[in-house]
């Protein structure tokens, strides 16, 4: 049974006349205890389909098609009193930007306190010895739950945000580009952390990152996100090593590797589109060196190519990457 | 400037003597001249024989010299409401300090029962010995007595005393007392009382009311009902001070403490507050009120002047800041009258509200001056300027004083010719101090006699001795010499230049 | 880490209290020279009333006022720490001292620090309630009504309140702090009339003073919605008030500390025009009554007081900012 279970996700945001289709038709689930890693450009839509799972969508978002499921529950039905009873109980978030997550005049400890009394039915002082408990596991000194944001370092309160998003015992954890804030060694202390945990309390994770690295080093699946679409999905052996959709292949290219041969590093040329108006079609197509009459018309189904390995292209499959026409 | 007429005219002193010269506030605008000095010294010490002629004698050095220029005295537009009347009519107006008259005559058609007065500001002091505004002396005036008061010609009359008498010299004043005067505790009002309180005055601190004028007296003495007050000088006034300016106190009260106790002003202690005036202290809450009520054994009805006890049985003043807001109160009957006249815009707002009556036609004790600062000069030019006689003339030649009414207030006033006008003192007004008439074309003769030219043509008349300065240069002029000469220059530098290498 | 932030808290406050006893010595000296140098006597107005000038003399004398300037500093001076501010020259004779603290100290206190207190608490729910409902009917309402009541002239707003409600309906006193003339029963009766009769100014100053603190507060509010712990806070899936009052208020409430401290002279100086307009007897009538009489005396009694209240309320409030925002650190 699946944790986290998306079908045909439509988030848009609404700016005056316009809509902006952030997440258009994505579709995917996350196993127990799995990491599952959504990658994609800055602006692809990872976030709000977080957001979308946590429905904390800003006042002009709307989740306005799909369903969400968190333990075969849809959440995209609850009411706003439901929902919030659901947070941080069956889904709760590493931020982005650890630094502003916490409020800062308010203790660390009793931020994370705070969401265990609402949470859970304890009373403050087994609160205090759960968060101390917390936060040895994370890493952290117990007695510094007394301190403020500010007296922590990056990496420090990177720990505490984990520990905060442990709080309420949840069974997914959704990190937000987790460690994109911090610098390279701290960032494999952390992601090392935060796979660590997973493993003892078999937490199903989604990872959220830009960076394919990352991705490639925790995820057991991964999916590629493009202009709001999902464009592939499968094992992180599968997309990495054997890429089906272009984007895929292309984005692949423009990361440095460390281990393998050096290499020119490519780049895709164009920008991303404008999501007010997407291209018609494939949305890839106007960057795409494959691209045939027929991507410009019709969308391409999100289908599963082979077990377990999902793609949104006319051509999947069909495409020799080595040779661009 | 304005300043306010007391019923007596001894003001030609404070400002015109140059005893008075002072470089602070106040009184910077008197003359300096000892011709005038002696006159108004010779005023101050008249004998009641000659006190016309000294009079007039101010008056003319007044013309002459020009201290100041009178304008006018705004008339005394005082907001009442319309229930009240027979209110005494006296020069300054139907509330001042030396009209307690309005307080015994007055009457109202519907109830008698209280007139509350509103004050724009509080009482500064209760101790009648140190009043310092005109707010405290009219409270004062309320509840104690003194020995004479003003009939509507400014003359003296009886009052508290039941006669005066001033010896031929003027050195002398005779006050018989009233019988049967009582205080309000019940005590009777002895001559003993009275002779206590002349004393009580002078040997006060220096800055008791009028204590420079109680520094006169040598003695006094009692013999039945008559105080005896002998002085060491003739002083025109001093009846009108002893006998109008003085309070007279309970010598029981008031001898076991100094003139400037702290319990003179308190009003939690009424016994400190006795006095013999029509009405006697009840309560006071300082910034919100002051009560008295009526004093049933007052002397009044004995004398023939008052003939009856006061009508209204008690007064409250009210403090109230704002003019709307006095307005309003009188409109809705929280207050009957006000301390001070209402101005301006307010008078057509009082003639408006259907409740109240403006008195009008009735002169003010308020008299606006134009003062000079005599005491300074433009440097370069001594004796010259508002220090010049001539000058001073020629503005009193110039001054519209029907104008200045009509301007300052609304048509509200009367035009003032001499320095001891004839609305407020008509005994000692004399027409020969009547200043200069309203002539614009003598006051520029005059100025044009006296050399102040306007030289350069831009509407304000010069110095004397003030001539053109010379043109300023003619800038394009020079431009051109300068280009000229610059050329030249650049050519004959030229020449030298091929010259040298020649 | 504590340890050396407790270390140079105590460095700051040190350094504080010192800046406060200085700015405090200058001040006193400036109040002093300000009324010198201002033109105008105040024997000028002790005598415009039919003073002779023997007395004038005779009071200047009195009050020191024939004395070198530099005397009269020395005596200013050692006189104030002998708590002697000299006496009133329009209340004759009484202490600067009573003058200012017997009744009208009070009133003013209680006048002002009620409506301060009503605006906060009014601007303080209504600031975090228009911008939890920003642009909504709420929001645009509030923000209406209170720019326009902040706009309001104080006097004019005064003067229709006397006008329709003392006047026209007669439900509220025109003057003064209670009824005159009257002895009042019991204690009871006195608060009860002494607050009736506050009605008047409380409202006008409570709407003059609520615009200002509205604003200040709903921006801030507004400002801290923005801010990413907030989002945190509502992910975490905290009741919606928890994340108003708990979050988003302690945050916001901190430039109100500095609003607050700002506000303290005025509530000891008053609302002159508001005291003027309903006879309300306090430092701000006495002010501007001082004024007119060029009492200085007492002029520098109350700016002497204001400024202390100015310096030590500002010395407060930066000490207070040590413990609401922990981020600050000397």
């Amino acid at each position: 049974m699946s944790v986290l279970r998306i079908e045909d996700l439509c988030t848009h945001y609404f700016l005056g006349e316009d809509q902006v289709q952030a997440v258009d038709n994505v579709t995917f689930d996350i196993a127990e205890s799995e990491i599952f890693g959504l990658a994609g450009e800055s602006g692809c839509g990872k976030t709000t389909a977080a957001y979308s799972i946590m429905r904390i969508l800003p006042e002009n978002g709307a989740i306005v098609n799909g369903r969400i499921f968190l333990d075969d529950e849809d959440v995209v039905v609850k009411t706003e009193e439901e929902m919030r009873q659901l947070r941080w109980r069956k889904v709760s978030i590493v931020f982005q930007y650890a630094m502003n997550a916490f409020n800062p005049v308010l203790r660390i400890g009793n931020q994370i306190v705070e969401v265990m009394l609402e949470k859970q039915s304890i009373d403050k002082e087994e609160a205090t010895k759960k968060a101390k408990e917390l936060f040895d596991e994370v890493g952290l000194e117990p007695e510094r739950i007394r301190d403020y944001p500010h007296e922590f370092s990056g990496g420090m309160r990177q720990r505490a945000i984990i520990a905060q998003a442990l709080a309420a015992e949840p069974r997914l954890i959704i990190a937000d580009e987790p460690v994109t804030a911090l610098d390279v060694i701290v960032q494999n202390k952390i992601l090392g952390l935060l796979k660590s945990l997973q493993k003892k309390y078999q937490l199903a994770v989604l990872l959220i990152t830009h960076d394919l690295s990352v991705v490639a080093e925790n995820s057991d699946r991964v999916g590629i996100m493009y202009a709001g679409n999902l464009v592939e999905v499968g094992t992180t052996v599968n997309v990495f090593k054997e890429s089906l959709h272009p984007y895929t292949y292309k984005l692949i290219g423009a990361f440095p590797s460390v281990k393998g041969p050096k290499r020119r590093l490519e780049f895709i040329p164009g920008t991303p589109p404008d999501l007010i108006r997407p291209p018609s079609g494939c949305r890839f197509h106007p960057r795409c060196p494959w691209a045939q009459d027929i991507c410009n018309l019709e969308v391409p189904e999100y289908r599963e190519y082979e077990k377990n390995h999902w793609v949104a292209c006319h051509f999947a499959g069909e495409i020799n990457f080595e040779v661009e026409p | 400037m304005s300043h306010g007429y007391s019923p007596f005219p001894d003001h030609p002193y404070d400002r015109m003597h140059s005893d008075n010269i002072v470089y602070y506030g106040g009184n910077p605008y008197v003359l300096n001249n000892a011709t005038v000095d002696a006159l108004i010294e010779d005023y101050l010490s008249a004998s009641p024989a000659e006190l016309a002629e000294a009079a007039r004698l101010v008056q003319v050095a007044a013309k002459y010299n020009i201290p100041y220029i009178p304008l006018f005295l705004s008339d005394d537009t005082h907001a009442i409401r319309s229930e009240w009347t027979n209110y005494t009519i006296k020069p300054g107006g139907i509330f001042t300090t030396f009209n307690p008259q309005t307080v015994v005559f007055m009457t109202s058609s519907v109830d008698n029962s209280l007139f509350v007065m509103a004050y724009s500001s509080d009482i500064g002091e209760m101790n009648p010995l140190f009043w310092r505004s005109e707010r405290s002396h009219w409270y004062n005036m309320l509840v104690y007595d003194t020995l004479l008061s003003f009939d509507n010609e400014s003359n003296l009359i009886p009052w508290l005393a039941e006669d005066y008498a001033i010896s031929a010299d003027g050195t002398q004043i005779n006050f018989t007392l009233r019988t049967g005067a009582q205080w309000h505790d019940g005590l009777p009002v002895r001559p003993e009382d009275v002779e206590f309180s002349i004393n009580y005055y002078k040997n006060g601190p220096s800055d008791v009311n009028d204590w420079p004028t109680f520094q006169h007296i040598t003695s006094t003495s009692v013999d039945g009902q008559v105080i005896t007050i002998n002085m060491d000088q003739t002083m025109a006034f001093a009846p009108h001070i002893f006998g109008t300016q003085m309070y007279v106190l309970p010598e029981h009260v008031r001898d076991d403490a100094p003139q400037n106790d702290a319990r003179w002003d308190d009003p939690t202690n009424g016994t400190a507050h006795t006095g013999s005036g029509p009405y006697e202290f009840d309560s006071r809450d300082p910034d919100e009120f002051t009560l008295v009520t009526k004093f049933a054994n007052w002397w009044g009805p004995t004398n023939p002047y008052v003939g009856q006890l006061p009508n209204i049985d008690a007064f409250r003043i009210d403090v109230v800041i704002g003019q709307d807001a006095r307005i309003l109160a009188m409109r809705a009957g929280d207050a009957d009258s006000e301390r001070y006249e209402v101005f301006g815009a307010y008078v057509n707002v009082v003639l408006n509200a259907p409740e109240l009556t403006l008195v009008t036609g009735l002169a003010s004790q308020w008299d606006y001056v134009l003062g000079f600062h005599l005491n300074v000069t433009e440097p370069g030019f001594p004796g010259l300027g508002i220090s010049d006689f001539r000058v001073r003339k020629a503005m009193s030649h110039a001054i519209d004083r029907a104008q200045l009414v009509n301007i300052g207030r609304l048509g509200h006033g009367r035009e003032t010719h001499s320095i001891i006008p004839e609305t407020f003192y008509a005994s000692l007004y004399h027409p020969d101090g009547d200043f200069w008439e309203h002539n614009t074309t003598i006051a520029n003769n005059i100025l044009d006699a006296a050399g102040y030219l306007d030289v350069d043509g831009d509407g304000v008349r010069e110095y004397p001795g003030v001539v053109l300065p010379p043109p300023p240069p003619n800038l394009i002029l020079i431009g051109i010499a300068g280009a000229v000469a610059l050329i030249i220059g650049i050519v004959i530098s030229y020449f030298i230049f091929r010259m040298r290498k020649g | 880490m504590s340890e050396k932030k407790a270390v140079g808290t105590r460095q700051y406050i040190a350094t504080r209290i010192v800046q406060t006893i200085v700015v405090w010595f200058g001040i006193i000296t400036l109040n002093f020279f300000i009324f010198r140098i201002m033109p105008g006597d105040p024997r000028g107005t002790l005598i415009a009333e039919h003073m002779p000038p023997e007395v004038v003399q005779a009071i200047a004398l009195r009050f020191g006022l024939d004395q070198p300037i530099a005397i009269q500093f020395v005596l200013y001076i050692v006189n104030l720490f002998r708590g002697d501010l000299g006496e009133s020259f329009s209340h004759y004779g009484q202490p600067v001292i009573e003058t200012i603290f017997a009744f009208r100290f009070w009133n003013t206190v209680i006048l002002m620090g009620t409506s301060i207190l009503i605006a906060l608490i009014v601007a303080i729910i209504m600031g975090v309630i228009a911008a939890s409902r920003r642009d909504k009917v709420i929001d645009v309402g509030s923000t209406t009504v209170f720019l326009v009541t902040y706009s309001m002239p104080v006097f004019w707003l005064g003067l229709m309140i006397l006008y329709y409600f003392g006047f026209i309906l007669r439900v509220i006193p025109l003057a003064g702090t209670i009824t005159r003339g009257i002895v009042h029963v019991n204690i009871f009766h006195y608060i009860a009339d002494y607050l009736w009769h506050m009605t008047g100014p409380l409202v006008v100053l409570t709407l003059s003073f609520i615009g200002g603190f509205y604003l200040i507060m709903r921006d801030s509010v507004l400002d801290v919605f923005t801010q990413d712990y907030i989002l945190a806070a509502r992910a975490k899936g905290l009741k919606e008030r928890a994340i108003l009052y708990g979050h988003a208020m302690r945050n916001a409430m901190l430039p109100m500390v500095s609003v607050i401290a700002v506000n303290m002279p005025f509530l000891i100086s008053g609302a002159t025009i508001t005291e003027t307009v309903f006879s309300w007897s306090g430092l701000g009538l006495l002010t501007y009554n001082s004024d007119v009489a060029n009492d200085w005396p007492v002029l520098q009694g109350i700016f002497l007081f204001l400024a202390t209240v100015a310096v030590l309320s500002n010395f407060v409030a930066d000490i207070l900012y040590l413990y609401l925002d922990p981020r600050i650190r000397y």
